[in-house]
């Protein structure tokens, strides 16, 4: 059937229709309500060629423009006053329930206290029979709290890296940092077979990864990423908590696993981003290209395709087509939105560059669409908001303020 | 059939219900308005109207651990505030029952309205007034329903708790009743071009 003739059979639906018909049918509805260039330009080739009843789609039309004549609207400033009443009333109640809270909480944690040395008996029994529980999953996480990205070699060995985006590089034994030779030596740990290395990126930095077989991990701020000193002969094994993105080098013989906190990621050779923060609810993986595994606990859960996103809330899991580029455009620094709210965008401005934000609630209404390259810092980056958007801000104790530039 | 902005708000919701105060905030400027329109087709008091949205979006919040996930939050919020509305009117008068309470439009003019010093014009302004007021309260709520907020007729049969044929024939009687009306006039025209500036 060709274009035309599938217009034509279209056409052909309303040849009779009556006004009251016509005000029956959500098509007629929704494009005299929201007009696009296609709809406009379907009623007027259906009025033109005299495919319908000219008389009766006025009528109809203009029964709909009657019945939207009346409406009353709110200020905005009465909007504005409406949401501080619903906020302070939020507030209170928020109060209140703290007190009710809190004597659960007490309650709570004492019933913990007691389950957590139940556990640690039943630990310290049962690990006396089993000393396989140096897994990757199970490598501490370092105690140390710096503000700069840091490689752990081995147990002792932690090496801070001044930058706010910094390459990592394995090559043979040596580690390169920023294409620059260092001293460090990848094999610090000879003797213990099962060392593994760390690298730790704060929130407001980055950092992107090279493993000796030639794959490639971008690391997003506030993310943790553990993997052995040399891959395993078998397979290629790490773990994240926080957001990567990867290109891993094909081979078909030496898969590579992704493991979080919940999940394992399988794959052979392939391009695909993990957002897996172990404190976040959901857990995410979105594939470019290739094909990957998901399992949970040695359970098959899901197979992705290009362009699928798996995400698991913790209780559900779904599977569904994205836009893959939206997923990873993080990892080249830039941030692209559409019609976002200006409150969102702030959101997470204020965790890709970890300060504090704060979104005054008559901006916070702004809806805004663009693509920012976060690269060029956060001051740069609201001077670019505040170009297309009334927008101005000011830093008060380490916070910055986003305010109206529309004086009242 | 789920459109993108319903599934926007599923995901806005759950989120919400996660804890993100931003996904409150999305909700309350995406349908402040028309839950305020809605609102003062019930009443002329427009403090009561603010009060129930207020209430409304309090009650959500503070009981957000025990909501369940929505498809139509949109369906949600306005199932909410007329219940609302409802039990405040029954508190000022509680005598009437829930069905009594009529819903009409409003018949008062705007602001800019009052200035209209032509004559012919304010006839023609009754004229619309008129017509509208031929409709039973029931009727124009349903027409509310179906033509302001695109609901589906569903939709509409919760909204009002009443069965798929029984809003059917209110909407198709309702229509019938403003056609006849309009074609009384001759130059409906006329009319339309009055409504079109109250928009």
């Amino acid at each position: 059937m060709t274009i035309k003739q599938k217009k034509m059979q279209k056409f052909e639906k309303y040849t009779n229709y009556s006004c009251e018909e016509f005000l029956n049918d959500d098509f007629f509805i929704a494009s005299s309500k929201h007009p696009t260039r296609e709809t406009i330009a379907f009623w007027n080739e259906a009025i033109e060629k005299q495919l319908i009843d000219k008389k009766e789609f006025d009528l109809a039309r203009n029964i709909l423009l009657f019945i939207q004549s009346k409406q009353e609207r709110m200020l905005d400033s009465e909007m504005l006053e409406l949401w501080e009443k619903i906020e302070i009333d939020n507030k209170a109640n928020l109060n209140k329930k703290s007190k009710h809270e809190r004597m659960i909480f007490i309650f709570i944690a004492a019933a913990s206290i007691l389950l957590a040395i139940a556990f640690s008996i039943y630990q310290m029994n049962y690990r006396s029979n089993d000393n396989l529980s140096s897994s990757i999953e199970n490598v501490k996480a370092p105690s140390m709290n710096s503000s700069d990205i840091y490689l752990m070699l081995g147990e002792n060995q932690t090496v801070p890296l001044k930058g706010d985006t910094v390459k990592v590089c394995y090559k043979g034994d040596k580690i390169k940092v920023n294409e620059k030779a260092t001293n460090l030596s990848a094999e610090k740990d000879v003797d213990n077979q099962n060392a593994y290395n760390q690298l730790v990126v704060p929130y407001g930095k980055h950092s992107m990864l090279t493993f000796n077989d030639g794959t490639n991990i971008w690391v997003n701020s506030g993310t943790r990423v553990v993997y052995p000193v040399t891959f395993d002969k078998k397979e290629r094994e790490i773990y994240v908590d926080g957001e990567i993105y990867l290109t891993v080098t094909h081979n078909e013989k030496w898969p590579f696993t992704v493991k979080t906190n919940r999940m394992k990621v399988e794959v052979l050779g392939t391009s695909f981003n993990v957002t897996a923060y172990a404190k976040d609810a959901e857990q995410r993986v979105v594939l470019v290209n290739g094909k990957v595994i998901i399992t949970k606990k040695d359970k098959h859960l899901a197979e992705l395709h290009p362009n699928e996103m798996f995400e698991d809330n913790g209780s559900k899991a779904k599977i569904e087509k994205v836009d893959v580029e939206n997923y990873i455009l993080w990892k080249d620094g830039l941030y692209r939105y559409e019609s976002e709210h200006m409150d969102m965008i702030m959101k997470r401005l204020s965790r890709y560059y970890n300060v504090h934000i704060s979104c005054n609630a008559d901006v916070s209404f702004l809806k805004c669409s663009g693509k920012l390259d976060l690269n060029l810092g956060l001051n740069k980056v609201l001077d670019a908001i505040a170009i297309t958007a009334p927008i101005t801000y000011n830093i008060q104790n380490n916070t910055y303020i986003i305010k109206s530039s529309i004086i009242k | 059939m789920i459109s993108t902005e319903d599934k926007d708000d599923s995901l806005e919701w759950r989120k919400f219900l996660e804890g993100d105060d931003c996904a409150f905030v999305y909700f309350y400027r995406k349908y402040i308005n028309s839950l305020f329109s809605f609102g003062m087709c019930f009443t002329m008091n427009r403090e009561l109207v603010e009060d129930c949205i207020q209430e409304v979006f309090v009650n959500i919040y503070s009981r957000r651990k025990h909501l369940n996930e929505t498809e139509n939050v949109k369906f949600y919020l306005f199932k909410a505030l007329k219940n609302t509305l409802f039990n405040a009117f029954q508190k000022d008068r509680p005598s009437s029952s829930l069905d009594s309470v009529p819903l009409s439009y409003s018949t008062d003019y705007t602001i800019e309205d009052q200035l209209i010093q032509n004559e012919q014009e304010q006839i023609e302004k009754d004229k619309i007034v008129h017509i509208l007021e031929m409709l039973s309260p029931h009727q124009k709520e349903a027409i509310y329903y179906r033509y302001m907020e695109e609901m589906s007729i569903d939709e509409i049969c919760v909204m009002m708790n009443m069965n798929y044929q029984a809003i059917q024939n209110l909407l198709q009687r309702a229509i019938k009743k403003m056609r006849g009306a309009i074609t009384e006039y001759n130059d409906v025209r006329m009319i339309v071009k009055k409504g079109k500036r109250c928009l």
